[in-house]
């Protein structure tokens, strides 16, 4: 803390955030506007979190960038580790803007193994009012955990299957949870479909889910709106 | 009897609202075939304590400069032992989603209430209804004041005969949810409520068991909005448990969790409640987060309380430096409402918090850690303790964490006296 007279101990938020961002072809359209938006990100939230008279000690975010083990493993995932905004600010802008949107193979694509990559992210430990906060944006639906565990490059930490990727969310009283109760929520970008409604937006707790349609992209949800919503989850 | 209403934000109320205390219900007004009717009691009876209608201004704000988005009004009745006020402030003007806090008193009966209502933003962001000033209001600005209406009917029937207990609270706060405004909205998930609010009451009764004036308090809420006791000789005493999966009010203030039952129109919710006697004079308070969930430990609120209490000469002028303090601290929007009841006047009161006071301010202000806020010492003026050593601005978060932990340890046996168990604990 350099500057004992702005201390206000536990009445700050200390915000991470994963963004999980579906790279494959069909998100061509919307991805640019998904990219432009989260490079404004780091001012946008600070502007809503600020007119909510909320202040946040430290912002940090990072990128997972998926598409499909199925189709080509080695482009399957790309990620950052947390960068610290504003101070990373360009590492942050550099990984965006190389994101670019291609490949996919078949419909269903690899969110299933970026949200299990952002679940076990080494969240942030230390300072008070903790917000992990996931958020997830695809227009597709996602393959069964394990479906592609044998390709190259597939993380051997991932889960086998859904029900063991919840244990890791947790639940009341849970055991087996890798996030924090108080401090996680999950925001879900994506179409109507299994598994991001049900079961995960319908039983997993603490969860938001802007339904977009399959196939289509994100046009429908403006980039204000979505900021909006995740500064409301905090 | 003295009070003043400032208004520098007058919300319209949902569709379908009936003015507070209206003479004839509206007649589009839903009639369930059995439950809550709408509010039926005149102003002449029964005799409830109401907000009055004229706005006067707040005390010593200087030249108006800008709408100051807060609301005070009080009541004080030195016949009756009677000493009423509310507090309500929003963070944004404009968008405010706690109700006005709520307090009504019935003579004849001996009995009142005092309530709550913090409308949650998290998880009723969307909005659900348009005002006739084409303002649009968010489900969490409507659950709220749907809430309030339904805890005002809810107490006209209770001064009735309806039976002042959770479940018939209940029922009265899920029919008026049922009736309100809602609309679908593309937002789901776990986390997301149709007109959601917290709610924080105590209805209370004066019973006279063996001669002796006793209240008879029945705390009733849902969410982590809550409800307190305050005397001289116990200091003040939470009569309510969070809704939330921490019960520890310092771990409370540090993580600020979601919570797990709270008032909605689209799910089960549970109306938790707890009952018990207790001696006069006291003092009731409910409050939402907005006032004890931006302090630096859970003492401060007490603190807060007293020091403008202290400093007052009036209740509207307590009132108003409670909204002051407020707002000088708070991120959120917060509402207050307080009863004192057996004390001989305001001087009387304030008199006999002064010892409590005192002591307040030897273990929780005196031994501020340097640097924290406004409230830390002046150097040199620091007693024994944490506060008197050497000052090192990179230490400061954990000085402050020792700090709150040993104020939490020496402050909690008292506070947490009428602490009931969790949900689940009981039979």
């Amino acid at each position: 803390m350099s500057n004992a007279e702005q201390y206000q101990g536990n009445l700050q938020y200390a915000v991470d955030i994963v963004l999980c961002v579906d790279a494959t072809g069909s998100m061509h359209p919307v991805l640019d506007t998904v990219k432009s938006s989260a490079l404004q990100f780091h001012d946008r939230l600070d502007d809503v979190m600020a007119k909510k008279g909320k202040a946040i000690s430290q912002l940090r975010l990072k990128v997972i960038a998926f598409r499909d083990f199925g189709d080509d493993a080695s482009t399957a995932i790309q990620q950052t580790d947390f960068l610290q905004l504003p101070a990373q600010a360009r590492n942050f802008e550099e990984f965006v803007r190389g994101i670019e949107a291609s490949g996919g193979g078949d419909i269903p694509e690899s969110g299933l193994e970026a949200l299990a990559l952002a679940i076990n992210s080494p969240w942030e430990t230390g300072l008070d009012r903790r917000r992990h906060v996931i958020v997830m944006f695809t227009d597709a639906p996602a393959h069964a955990l394990g479906t592609h565990a044998g390709t190259q490059s597939y993380p051997a930490s991932i889960p086998r299957s859904l029900d063991d990727l919840f244990e890791q969310w947790g639940y009341a009283r849970s055991q087996t949870a890798v996030m924090e109760q108080s401090a996680k929520r999950l925001v879900l970008f994506a179409p109507d479909l299994a598994p991001w409604s049900d079961p995960i937006a319908e039983e997993w707790d603490l969860t938001l889910h802007f339904a977009s349609k399959a196939g289509q992209g994100l046009e429908e949800f403006e980039m204000d709106e979505i900021i909006e919503t995740i500064a409301n989850s905090l | 009897m003295t009070g003043y209403h400032d208004h520098s934000a007058q919300h319209p109320a949902p569709p379908g609202t009936p003015p507070p205390y209206a003479s004839e219900p509206p007649p589009s007004w839903p009639q369930p075939s059995r439950g809550p009717h709408p509010p039926s009691a005149s102003p002449a009876s029964p005799a409830l304590v109401a907000p009055p209608e004229k706005a006067q201004p707040a005390l010593d704000d200087g030249p108006a400069v800008r709408p100051v988005p807060q609301r005070i009004w009080c009541v004080a009745d030195d016949r009756m032992g009677l000493l009423a006020l509310s507090v309500w402030t929003e963070q944004v003007p404009g968008r405010g989603e706690d109700a006005d806090p709520f307090v009504a008193y019935h003579r004849e009966s001996d009995q009142g209430v005092l309530a709550v209502f913090d409308g949650s933003g998290g998880a009723g962001a969307a909005p659900v209804w348009q005002a006739s000033d084409g303002e649009s209001r968010t489900g969490a600005w409507v659950g709220a004041r749907v809430a309030r209406l339904a805890t005002d009917v809810w107490f006209h029937d209770v001064v009735d005969g309806e039976p002042a207990v959770p479940e018939t609270l209940h029922d009265y706060l899920r029919f008026f949810q049922d009736h309100a405004p809602q609309r679908r909205s593309k937002i789901s998930g776990t986390m997301r409520r149709q007109l959601p609010t917290t709610l924080a009451s105590v209805h209370y009764r004066l019973v006279r068991p063996q001669g002796e004036p006793l209240l008879e308090l029945r705390p009733l809420w849902a969410g982590d909005s809550r409800a307190y006791v305050l005397r001289p000789t116990s200091g003040l005493q939470v009569l309510t448990r969070d809704h939330t999966r921490e019960s520890d009010a310092l771990e409370l203030l540090r993580t600020d969790p979601p919570m797990t039952n709270l008032v909605c129109a689209d799910r089960d919710f549970t109306i938790d409640g707890q009952r018990l006697t207790y001696p006069l004079p006291c003092v009731l308070v409910a409050a939402t987060d907005g006032f004890f969930g931006y302090v630096h430990t859970p003492a401060d609120f007490e603190v807060m309380l007293l020091r403008t209490l202290e400093q007052a000469g009036t209740a509207d002028e307590w009132a108003d430096r409670i909204r002051r303090e407020v707002q000088s601290y708070t991120a959120d929007d917060a509402s207050l409402a307080v009863v004192a009841l057996g004390y001989h006047g305001f001087q009387d009161l304030r008199a006999q918090f002064t010892d409590r006071l005192e002591k307040l301010a030897d273990r929780y202000l005196r031994t501020r850690p340097h640097g924290l806020d406004r409230l830390s010492p002046v150097p040199g003026e620091a007693g024994p303790g944490p506060a008197a050593a050497p000052e090192d601005p990179a230490g400061l978060p954990a000085r402050v964490r020792v700090w709150q932990d040993s104020t939490w340890h020496a402050y909690r046996a008292g506070y947490e006296t009428h602490l009931p168990p969790a949900l689940e604990e009981r039979t």
